[in-house]
């Protein structure tokens, strides 16, 4: 789904236009400042297109934004609990330009990672974040073969045929905490909106270029300062890439990935306006045990929130618990979160929890696991 | 020889002038011994240095040979002064980085010349003093007496027209400054040099001609040496008359 | 007393000034180090010449390091090829937040786009910016071994708190790339910085170790900033010791005033005696008036020293700029520590020398005051003692030298225990000198002249005092005069025989003794193919690990000249110059040698572009370019061991019937549009090098300057103490008929005279001096064979000098003798 940085949507006319002053550069480097800033000279995602495997599994350096995003329920063999997040993001500092540098270093694309686990059972959340610039083999993504990576966390393909996406293998380690998982895809690319094009604002442009893989078959290690636990379960990934995706008046998103006992998966979200209101954009795409998937309009999906919980480290105030309804399917799915706390307080803040899903299909009980993604929900700055 | 017409001399103190010196005229004599009595504060020493040339006074005129000193240039003084005067002081005032043969010659020495004749006069000065064989000692290892009578022979040895002295036996014991005596004696009045002496020296006032008194920087007195001494008897018999006066039954 | 605490405020001058330009200088080394190493606590250096940059990619992809940065410095010229020098800093800004911080105000963002970016980008501070005349969002043109470049400046930085405003002069902070090419270092990087916590020091080290290239190493933050204090430990050593021979000869100065002044009050002190004022309250009142004094002079020495020291600082970097490193200019750093050393020199020189006036005053009896002649004739009776004594303390000084071994400051301590013996000689010296010369001063002068003879001799307290002082700081101008021509010559002969091609090609560099700059290769085929050039043979100056430690490696192609024996200290039994090609045998320079005592036949350990190699010495040769020793190697070796192909100069025959300038020209002409080089025909590169050396050495030039001021005021003192007892003599002599001008004329006779002993009297001090300096200093310090050079005209410019000292500083007092009132002290009563 959707995943943009958040703090695009503030767009600050930085760069350029600012006096002479002083310079900032320790801790929060501004990044997501940096990240954001002005569209003008970037390709745009105007419609659809045909797209060009492997090698679109790659980066598009012409766009600004750009991400390969990875979540997923894991149990370990006594049936430990643990969720994760693996994204890695690309941003475009300076729109494509012709200049050229005798130096390996000199580079456009500023890399970030992310990297959370969910571990319930002890009700730690850990969370990190990277930054690379893109250039001198410190950070990229490329494909065929499949390899995107910054620094030492990697999502590389495993797969003897250099085109094949997947088997891959992500690697993420950071002081004590680990993943090393090999994921396989059950079921084949989904590719979102309108044939993989997702328009997500008034205005020319204001799309991404989204596809996804719903159902990817999990196993590795999953290494937190008790130990390591060998670990199965289910995962997701996004690749989505853009340039300014929403419009104006949207200041963030609820966003849900749900994989279903049954065989299907539903992914849906809603599109907060500043008013409070929902966006018309809002959306989802409902994927069938064969594979098969349709768009979901928001007027299918009845979304309500039922609790709240508020960050003590930012003070936003999240919702905490969902029940969504697509009567058109007769489904109903409880959402719940499999700990309260799972907030990421990087340079950009956002919500991404592992969920527990329970609900009723047809009248028969169905569960299920997922991600759910939270943004827009910081306090204004003052 | 020596006229000495309205000296005067004066410093200002601040708002007011003070007259060390005021309205002293007299006249001394080829050949003349002349003794200056006076008091600390009487202006003898101012007196001699003006007689001497150096300084000048305030007013009046000194002349000396026919040259009025009171117009000359400091130089010009300078140089009349090593010409023909001699003058002994007090406190020996040898130079002590000089023989007491060199001493002797000095004056000559500053003229540059001092020729061999000129030297074998200085010698034979020397030996007049009975010191004929210390010619090569530096002052430092005479005795006082010896310092004083080197001063002597320098204050001759360039023939001078005036010797002035200041209590030349002021510092000395009696028995040298006896010898002192006898020199000044032999070689000054014996030899009819002219001389202005000042001191208390009672034997050397009985050898005078004259006696000059000075009070409060005016001339008192000028007196034959004889009729002074004569004069002092005088006033101190008067003195031990009204002492025993003042004191009955003694 | 007004002249004394001129003299105590010179001397501190003196050695605050060079103190501050020193410290000043050591400063800013270590804040460009400092500021540059940020708070890293390792590094991961090469072994020779630059990082290839994937061994941070590889620590950081494969190895999960993380407190890792990496920096690529280097030095350019801002604005003009001769413009101010600015330390290029290339930093990763992703990666520098726990190393390094540039803070400011809260309104500035980086444009990290265009920072990262193709285009050369730079931050600079303020007060750099203010320097040159430029604002954020201009170009900046820079110049670097002949070529130019343009920086835009992005923004304006401000230090760290903690930092000065100091740390960043100079400074401009760059992205990785655009170092890489402004440097013209694609694909390197200096160092990676490392923070490495306590517990993690031991094991991570070792593990990092095992996966670093073959040549590189893991160095301690703290190693780097002391090596660089190495290098100019002697240089800076010397230029002290030279700043404290002011202060000594301050102390003849300080010695005779306090003299006067007791013997002046002599009178007031028998009675302060008569009342019941202790011996030792008196004492105390002699010093505590000196203490006073030395304050005074101190304090006043210290503003005359800070305006001092910002003059010599220029020198100092200079300097140190041309012989050692590159240091950015800094502003006199002044530091409470550096004056309160100032203010402890002059209060501690004034009050020693006053020791002994005050133990003089305590012996005044409460009676009569004890004549003056009495003081002289016990110092007459003691001179004999004095030169005794004197003759025992230069003993000492002699096994101080002998045993201080390597110590520079031991053999100062040395030297310093000879010139105080000297001193103690003077007094018998004088006395004997001045009376057999009174008969030849009669015959010349007359009366006037054996006058003055004796006058010195008879007042010995006074005049050898005086005597003393001028004879100390004449000979130690002379000595070090004598010692900096032997050196020039050493220099310039050896020069002569060094420089053997018509013409010297070199790139600019930054430090004109290490300049490992290199010519384009394409400008280079240009030179060597070019119509008029017989032969051309190259030199590479490169920065190598030698031993352990970062060395400068020369690297030479093989000529006839080489065999001459005369160019040699010591030889090998084969043919060096034969082995230098087929094996591995390298040449050290003599410094070289004296500072690690190697000798011919050890063996140095290199670290080559494929790990360390052992390397035999073959021969160790005269070489008076750098104190910091050298290592020869020959190209063909190199070539083989080493991944570097380039050159930092040419040295180029002109065929035969080539007009060398007219070569030259041609030159020019052809590398001009690529490369800015210097093209310098033989003589004036010799000319080049010797004014660096004689810049060197305007330092000292300034010092001994001053110590002479300091030797004059002391001799006025002298002058004017004897006028004022002379008063009643120079009364008598008017009397008897002495003119003014004679007066002025004996006055001048006597100083005269004076001079000329302290100038004959300084003749062999300044021998001994300069032997010293030669032999003992110099060969301690940098280990160099110099041709000890006696220059008569330069001993003959000292005795000039004393006695035209002398005569100076009787003017005054002379004409102020001559003006006085032949009646003053003369009492007719």
């Amino acid at each position: 789904m959707i995943r943009l940085i958040p703090l695009v949507l503030l767009l600050l006319a930085v760069g350029c236009t600012q006096p002479p002053d002083a310079l900032e550069m320790e801790d929060a480097l501004n990044l997501a400042e940096a990240m954001g800033g002005d569209t003008l000279g970037y390709a745009r995602a105007v419609g659809p297109k045909d797209f060009d495997f492997p090698s679109d599994f790659g980066a598009h350096t012409d766009f600004k934004t750009e991400w390969w995003y990875f979540t997923g329920n894991l149990r370990s063999e006594d049936d430990r609990r643990f969720g994760y997040e693996f994204t890695l993001f690309r941003s475009a500092l300076r729109p494509p330009d012709s200049l050229a540098s005798p130096s390996d270093w000199s580079t456009n694309q500023l890399y970030m990672g992310h990297f959370s686990l969910a571990d319930p059972e002890t009700g730690t959340f850990h969370a990190f974040e990277r930054f690379s610039r893109g250039a001198a083999g410190l950070a990229g993504a490329e494909s065929p073969p499949f390899k995107v990576w910054l620094e030492d966390w990697t999502m590389e393909s495993t797969a003897t045929d250099p085109s094949s996406l997947f088997p891959l293998r992500l690697q993420v380690a950071e002081e004590e905490i680990a993943i090393d998982l090999t994921l396989d895809a059950v079921k084949p690319m989904v590719l979102q909106g309108e044939r993989g094009w997702d328009p997500k604002g008034e205005g020319n442009g204001n799309a991404s270029y989204y596809f996804s893989f719903t159902r990817i078959r999990t196993s590795g290690t999953v290494t937190i300062p008790y130990g390591q636990y060998d670990v199965e379960g289910t995962s997701w990934k996004d690749h989505e890439w853009s340039t300014s995706a929403l419009g104006d008046d949207e200041v963030g998103w609820d966003w849900f990935a749900l994989q279903l006992d049954d065989g299907r998966e539903i992914m849906f979200y809603q599109l907060r306006r500043e008013d409070g209101s929902q966006s018309p954009f809002t959306g989802g795409t409902l994927v069938n045990a064969d594979g098969s998937y349709r768009h979901i309009t928001r007027d299918e999906m009845d979304l309500r929130v039922e609790g709240q919980w508020e960050s003590p480290l930012s003070g936003a105030v999240y919702p905490s618990g969902w029940t969504l309804t697509l009567p058109g399917e007769d489904l109903t799915m409880r959402v719940t979160l499999v700990m309260p706390n799972q907030e990421l307080n990087v340079s950009v803040r956002y919500f991404e929890g592992a969920i527990d899903v329970e609900g009723s299909s047809n009248g028969e009980p169905i569960t299920g696991v997922g991600y759910v993604e939270l943004t827009g929900y910081e306090r204004p700055t003052s | 020889m020596l006229h000495v017409s309205n000296l005067r001399k004066s410093y200002s103190e601040g708002s007011s002038q003070r007259d060390v010196l005021s309205d002293v005229s007299f006249i001394i004599n080829r050949g003349e011994l002349i003794v200056l009595l006076g008091r600390s504060g009487s202006g003898k020493s101012t007196l001699l240095n003006m007689i001497s040339g150096m300084d000048v006074p305030t007013t009046g005129s000194i002349e000396f040979e026919g040259q009025d000193l009171t117009n000359m240039s400091d130089t010009a003084r300078t140089l009349f002064r090593r010409k023909h005067l001699g003058i002994i002081f007090q406190s020996f005032n040898l130079i002590p980085t000089l023989t007491v043969e060199e001493n002797i010659l000095l004056p000559l020495e500053l003229t540059g010349t001092a020729n061999q004749e000129q030297r074998q006069l200085a010698l034979d000065v020397l030996r007049e003093v009975n010191l004929g064989d210390r010619g090569d000692s530096f002052p430092d290892r005479l005795s006082g007496g010896e310092q004083q009578r080197v001063a002597i022979a320098r204050a001759l040895a360039h023939k001078p027209s005036l010797i002035l002295a200041d209590e030349p036996t002021g510092n000395l014991d009696f028995r040298t400054a006896d010898t002192v005596m006898d020199i000044l004696q032999r070689l000054v009045h014996d030899e009819r040099r002219t001389m202005l002496v000042a001191t208390h020296d009672r034997d050397i006032i009985r050898l005078a001609d004259r006696v000059l008194e000075l009070q409060g920087g005016k001339l008192k007195d000028v007196t034959p040496a004889a009729q002074h001494e004569a004069a002092q008897k005088e006033a101190a018999q008067q003195d031990v008359e009204a002492a025993d006066n003042a004191s009955p039954g003694v | 007393m007004a002249l004394s605490i001129l003299g105590v405020a010179l001397g501190v001058a003196v050695v605050v000034g060079i103190d501050l330009a020193n410290s000043s200088a050591r400063t800013a080394f270590r804040l460009s180090t400092e500021t540059v190493a940020g708070r890293a606590t390792h590094a991961i250096v090469p072994g020779s010449g630059l990082l290839a940059d994937d061994t941070y990619r590889n620590l950081r992809a494969d190895s999960g390091l993380r407190n890792a940065a990496p920096v690529l410095e280097g030095h350019i010229r801002a604005g003009s090829a001769s413009g101010p020098v600015l330390q290029v800093l290339g930093i990763d800004p992703l990666a520098e937040e726990p190393f390094r911080s540039y803070t400011g105000g809260p309104e500035g963002e980086l444009d990290l786009g265009a920072f990262l970016g193709p285009q050369r980008t730079g931050l600079i501070s303020r007060s750099t910016a203010q320097g040159l005349g430029i604002q954020s969002g201009d170009d900046l043109t820079t110049f670097r071994e002949g070529k130019s470049s343009s920086i835009r400046i992005l923004d304006i930085i401000d230090p760290d708190p903690g930092f000065s405003e100091a740390s960043l002069e100079n400074l401009i902070v760059v992205d990785i790339a655009t170092a890489q090419a402004l440097l013209e270092s694609p694909g390197k990087l200096s160092r990676i910085d490392l923070i490495l916590s306590k517990e993690e020091q031991g094991d991570k080290i070792a593990v990092l170790e095992d996966v670093l290239p073959p040549g590189a190493r893991i160095e301690a933050a703290s190693a780097r900033s002391s090596t660089l204090d190495q290098m100019t430990q002697a240089f800076s050593l010397n230029l002290t010791a030279m700043s404290l021979l002011a202060m000594v000869v301050g102390m003849f100065l300080i010695y005779n005033t306090m003299t006067f002044s007791v013997v002046q009050r002599r009178g007031l002190i028998g009675r302060l005696r008569g009342i019941g004022v202790t011996s030792s309250e008196i004492f105390g009142l002699i010093l505590g008036e000196a203490a006073v004094v030395g304050l005074i002079g101190s304090a006043i020495g210290m503003v005359a020293g800070v305006a001092l020291g910002s003059v010599l600082i220029d020198l100092v970097t200079r300097s140190i700029n041309d012989l050692y490193f590159t240091v950015r200019i800094q502003d006199l750093n002044i530091t409470p520590l550096g004056l309160a050393k100032g203010v402890l020199v002059g209060l501690g020189t004034t009050v020693l020398a006053a020791f002994a006036p005050a133990r003089e005053a305590t012996r005044t009896m409460p009676s009569t005051a004890l004549r003056r002649s009495e003081d002289e004739s016990r110092l007459e009776a003691r001179r004999g003692l004095l030169a005794g004594s004197g003759l025992i303390l230069g003993i000492l000084g002699a096994l101080v030298l002998r045993t201080s071994g390597e110590s520079i400051a031991f053999s100062y301590v040395g030297i310093l225990f000879v010139i105080l013996a000297t001193s103690l000689w003077v007094p018998f010296l004088v006395d004997s000198g001045s009376r057999a010369v009174r008969p030849l001063m009669g015959r010349l002068f007359g009366v006037v002249g054996r006058m003055a003879a004796s006058g010195i001799h008879h007042s010995l307290s006074r005049s050898a005092v005086a005597i003393a002082a001028l004879t100390v700081a004449v000979a130690a101008t002379s000595g070090v005069g004598i010692m900096v021509d032997s050196f020039r010559t050493t220099v310039d002969t050896w020069l002569r025989y060094s420089l053997e091609a018509d013409v010297y090609i070199s790139p600019p560099g930054m430090v004109f003794r290490r300049n490992d700059a290199t010519i384009d290769t394409a400008v280079e085929e240009r030179i060597r193919s070019m119509e008029g050039v017989s032969e051309t043979y190259s030199v590479r100056t490169a920065h190598v690990l030698i031993d352990g430690r970062m060395s400068d490696l020369i690297v030479t192609e093989p000529r006839d000249s080489d065999l001459e024996p005369g160019r040699y200290k010591e030889l090998p039994d084969f043919d060096h110059r034969e082995a230098m090609t087929a094996r591995d045998v390298v040449m050290v320079s003599e410094p070289y040698a004296f500072r690690f005592g190697t000798q011919v036949g050890d063996f140095l350990e290199i670290a080559t572009s494929d790990g360390p190699r052992p390397f035999e010495v073959g021969a160790i040769y005269y070489d008076y370019a750098s104190d910091l020793g050298v290592v020869q190697m020959a190209r063909s070796r190199y070539e083989f061991h080493f991944d570097d192909r380039q050159v930092s100069g040419l040295a180029v025959y002109a065929a035969d019937g080539v007009d060398v300038d007219d070569l030259i020209d041609n030159l020019t002409s052809v590398t001009a549009n690529d490369q800015g080089l210097l093209i310098r025909s033989n003589r004036s590169l010799r000319q080049a090098s010797l004014d660096v050396f004689d810049q060197t050495f305007t330092v000292t030039a300034v010092l001994r300057l001053l110590t002479i001021l300091v030797a004059f005021i002391g001799v006025l003192t002298a002058l004017m103490a004897l006028q004022l007892e002379r008063a009643r003599e120079i009364s008598v002599l008017r009397a008897n008929g002495m003119t003014p001008s004679q007066v002025h004329r004996m006055v001048t006779t006597q100083t005269g005279l004076m001079g000329l002993l302290s100038g004959l009297l300084s003749v062999p001090l300044g021998l001994l001096l300069a032997w010293l300096l030669i032999f003992v200093i110099n060969q301690r310090s940098f280990g160099w064979t110099l041709q000890f050079e006696i220059d008569l005209m330069v001993l003959g410019q000292a005795v000039l000098l004393a006695v035209i000292a002398a005569l100076l500083a009787g003017w005054f007092p002379g004409r102020s003798m001559s003006r006085m009132n032949a009646t003053e002290a003369l009492r007719f009563e």
